[in-house]
């Protein structure tokens, strides 16, 4: 129990410490570090109020079913939802967060004189406090009370018991899934190609299933064709209970073992007076909490003893320059192509130029093949070939916030490098610029690539213009980007996808509409041309100036940034070693 | 006296803390200068305003005899950095390292390529100069930070801790290394906590404790004082441990 305690009060220690940060902070980086502490606030509250709402209700139904008088189906079914995602979450959480870089943080634990078991236990019972699962405890565990306020005692322990057994289930399966993950990524490399394929497959996934089966394009039309007769019939007679008991029927025999019908069935057996069954049915859900543990603590003791394999490098060995930049020094030169490989090299990096490319050449696909389920005119996307790639560089721009809105700071131990080295602060952004639009130019080049797959045709203006008004948005975009990356730094690794790899809330909520403000003069200019005249050869003129434009307006920008990085300069170090 | 590094009045406040609280450093060119203080004394501190990564409260630097504050790009240009943190991306490869530092530098190809080969040879990261510094040792990072502020071939060197985690093979290269660079008129100025390394690379020592300059000057002078020749280790505890006090005991460790 001391073991448990002491790991209780490090858990506590860390998040405290954690908030309070470091003395070596200015006033402006306290205030964003705060500031940055209101999303989770924003998440913990509704949930907190959440957990306390539910505790009431489940007291309410509860005393409800035990006076009788009250017919709990609802009640239970509403449970039964909840609690079938509530059961999924511990599964899903630890798969996303393994894929954000989360790591557990067990190597040192793992040192000290702890028995692994104790570990083990500790993990378990810490994914009760997790608030995905904690915010359903008060709720099950006042249903009980209610019961036992209405005098049924009997009931009352059979649910809490099934309460107690369903939350371990679902901590020990939690607990099972992030050992899992553990040993998977035990090394670097496995573990940034896990996150990468992910992420990628996770984003794809909902879209196959439209492209491919002949029996989803079916059944959306025999939905529609269904929505419609419904209409002409009138509403349909069917009670509710009715409804629910063929929405039983009509599951497959599996499902009844999910931990979630477990607990609803062993419910529904004691409010019907059939003890015995709901206790066995109960039995089984603890039984299930046992195995999930077993399997749990096996998964545990393998990933503490895994070690991380290492392979050869095929990376090129010999140190040689690299090519100079056109309008750069060899100085921003240099920064540029290192800004372009760290953000390339990274998990984030390599996300954001993969993925826009290929998931609106799928929306276009997509959209052709039933124009009428998507909202914006899906003919229009499916048969311009520069409109897919117009979103697509939109959407990678977007994709690319934590690349450019955050930095100074992603690059960590590496920004003391390029502070200690002879360059101006000038020659920095002009170089972080560049390497931005090498990482945004790869991303409109797979763009560009899977655009003309799709659509290939229309007017080649057209898609000159468009190119060109990507340029002249991050022309745009790169100083407000450099400033705001100089004013709100966060400690950051590229490698996560998560909140770890995130910019700052701030920057990236005011990144938001400068992206916006960036991209709609190009995107009204070439709209209006696509509309109302019929010679695109003007609007890529048109573009070519605004490109001008902007490059002309990109450098003096630059320059009033360079005067901020440089008062600057002492904390964004600082933060970007994660002082 | 011709000084590689000469501060007055150097002060660094974290909030109500002064790390570095008023030091006048001087050292002597073509000196091997070892920088020595407890835990938190603020030798990384100072290092770190010397090179500019902190920008002092107060106080003037002159780095070669140029005023740092003013003129930081002139000074950088000579000078030679491995600070504390390694200040590595670890994204990129060593011999990619390399290649930056050297073209920050303005360092031709040719220069460029024999440097950072025989440099990675010497420190044995030539077979590893492809690998990511993510996938590098501590001790293979510390290898390569100090090629890094070897590469430009400076005048003046700033090591934090160079030796700490360095194995004994390249620890050795690498002191026969920094001895001939001194030797060819170069300075190093160096932290360490291991005594016996000041103690014999070093010719001139400084010792800084809570924040304080508390002793300067020729090694052999210091270690001379009132008549005797002492250890460094003694001159040492002389002035920061004295007051220490010798502590609680311990009786309960050893039973």
């Amino acid at each position: 129990m001391r073991h448990q305690r002491a790991l209780a009060w490090l858990r506590w220690r860390l998040l405290v410490n954690g908030l309070r940060g470091s003395r070596r902070r200015d006033a402006l980086e306290r205030i964003s570090r705060w500031s940055g502490l209101l999303a989770p606030a924003l998440l913990v509250v509704p949930l907190a109020l959440l957990a306390v709402l539910l505790a009431w209700l489940g007291f309410l139904a509860g005393r409800a079913a035990g006076l009788g008088g009250w017919d709990p189906t609802p009640a239970l079914w509403t449970a039964r939802a909840l609690l079938l995602v509530v059961f999924l979450l511990p599964v899903l959480i630890p798969l996303g967060r393994s894929s954000q870089g989360g790591a557990s943080g067990h190597q040192r634990l793992r040192l000290l004189p702890v028995p692994r078991g104790s570990l083990h236990l500790v993990q378990v019972v810490a994914g009760v406090s997790d608030p995905w699962l904690a915010f359903v405890v008060p709720g099950l565990s006042c249903f009980a009370l209610g019961l036992l306020s209405a005098g049924s005692p009997g009931t009352a322990l059979l649910a809490l018991v099934a309460g107690l057994a369903f939350v371990a289930t679902a901590a020990a399966l939690g607990s099972l899934v992030s050992s899992l993950m553990d040993w998977l990524m035990r090394d670097r490399r496995r573990g940034e190609v896990f996150t990468l394929v992910f992420v990628l497959v996770i984003s794809m996934a909902g879209m196959l299933p439209a492209l491919y089966g002949e029996r989803f394009e079916e059944s959306v039309k025999e939905r529609a064709r269904e929505r419609s007769a419904e209409r002409a019939e009138g509403p349909r007679e069917l009670g509710p209970l009715a409804s629910l008991e063929s929405f039983d029927a009509g599951q497959p025999a599996w499902t009844k073992a999910l931990p979630s019908e477990l607990h609803y069935r062993a419910l529904r057996e004691g409010l019907a007076e059939r003890p015995g069954r709901g206790w066995l049915l109960a039995g089984l859900l603890g039984l299930q909490a046992a195995a999930f543990f077993a399997l749990s603590a096996a998964a545990h003791r393998k990933a503490s003893i895994a070690s991380a394999s290492s392979r050869p490098s095929k990376r090129a060995a010999r140190p040689s320059g690299t090519r100079r930049l056109p309008l750069l020094s060899p100085q921003a030169s240099a920064v540029a192509h290192v800004h372009a490989r760290n953000a390339l090299r990274s998990v984030r990096g390599r996300i954001t130029v993969l993925l826009p490319g290929p998931l609106l050449a799928f929306l276009a696909l997509f959209s052709r093949r039933m124009p009428s389920e998507f909202p914006l005119g899906g003919e229009f996307l499916g048969s311009n070939g520069w409109a897919v790639l117009a979103f697509g560089m939109l959407f990678s721009i977007y994709a690319q916030q934590a690349l450019y809105l955050n930095q100074f700071a992603t690059d960590r131990d590496g920004l003391s490098l390029l502070f200690l080295a002879p360059l101006l602060e000038r020659e920095v952004l002009h170089g972080k610029a560049a390497g931005g639009l090498m990482v945004f130019g790869a991303s409109t080049l797979l763009c560009l690539l899977c655009a003309v797959a799709v659509a290939p045709g229309g007017e080649v203006w057209t898609w000159i213009a468009v190119l060109l008004a990507g340029l002249s948005a991050w022309a745009l975009l790169a100083p407000a980007a450099a400033a705001l990356s100089a004013l709100f730094p966060k400690t950051a690794d590229l490698s996560k996808t998560g909140s770890g790899g995130n910019p700052h809330g701030l920057a990236v909520l005011i990144g938001m509409f400068l992206v916006a403000l960036v991209a709609a003069p190009p995107a009204a200019v070439i709209g209006i041309v696509q509309q109302r005249m019929e010679r695109p050869a003007v609007g890529a003129l048109l573009m070519l100036l605004w490109a001008g434009v902007a490059l002309s307006a990109c450098s003096p920008l630059l320059a009033l940034v360079a005067r901020l990085v440089a008062d600057r300069r002492e904390n964004l170090q600082l933060v970007a070693r994660g002082r | 006296m011709d000084l590689a590094v000469a501060t007055r009045g150097l002060r660094k406040v974290f909030g109500e803390l002064a790390a570095v609280d008023g030091i006048d450093l001087a050292v002597p060119r073509g000196s091997f200068y070892g920088f020595l203080g407890p835990n938190g004394a603020g030798k990384s501190t100072t290092i770190q305003c010397l090179t500019g990564l902190l920008h002092p409260t107060a106080g003037g630097i002159r780095i070669l005899g140029l005023d740092f504050l003013a003129d930081p790009i002139s000074v950088k240009r000579s000078i030679g950095v491995m600070p504390e943190g390694l200040a590595l991306f670890d994204r990129l490869s060593g011999a990619e390292t390399l290649s930056f530092v050297g073209q920050v530098h303005g360092l031709g190809r040719h220069d460029l390529e024999r440097r950072a080969r025989e440099l990675l040879e010497l420190m044995g990261l030539a077979r590893q100069a492809g690998d990511l510094v993510a996938d590098y040792s501590h001790g293979m990072r510390k290898k390569l930070a100090l090629a890094a502020a070897l590469l430009p071939a400076p005048r003046l060197l700033f090591l934090d801790e160079p030796f700490e985690g360095v194995d004994a093979v390249a620890s050795r290269q690498i002191k026969d290394l920094l001895a001939r660079f001194v030797t060819g008129g170069g300075t190093v100025f160096l932290t360490s906590h291991v005594l016996e390394i000041v103690e014999r690379l070093c010719d001139h020592v400084g010792v800084i404790h809570r924040g304080r300059m508390v002793a300067q000057g020729p090694a052999a002078g210091l270690r001379a004082k009132e008549g005797g020749t002492r250890t460094l280790e003694e001159v040492f505890l002389d002035l920061v441990g004295a007051e220490e006090g010798p502590g609680p005991a311990l009786e309960w460790l050893g039973r």
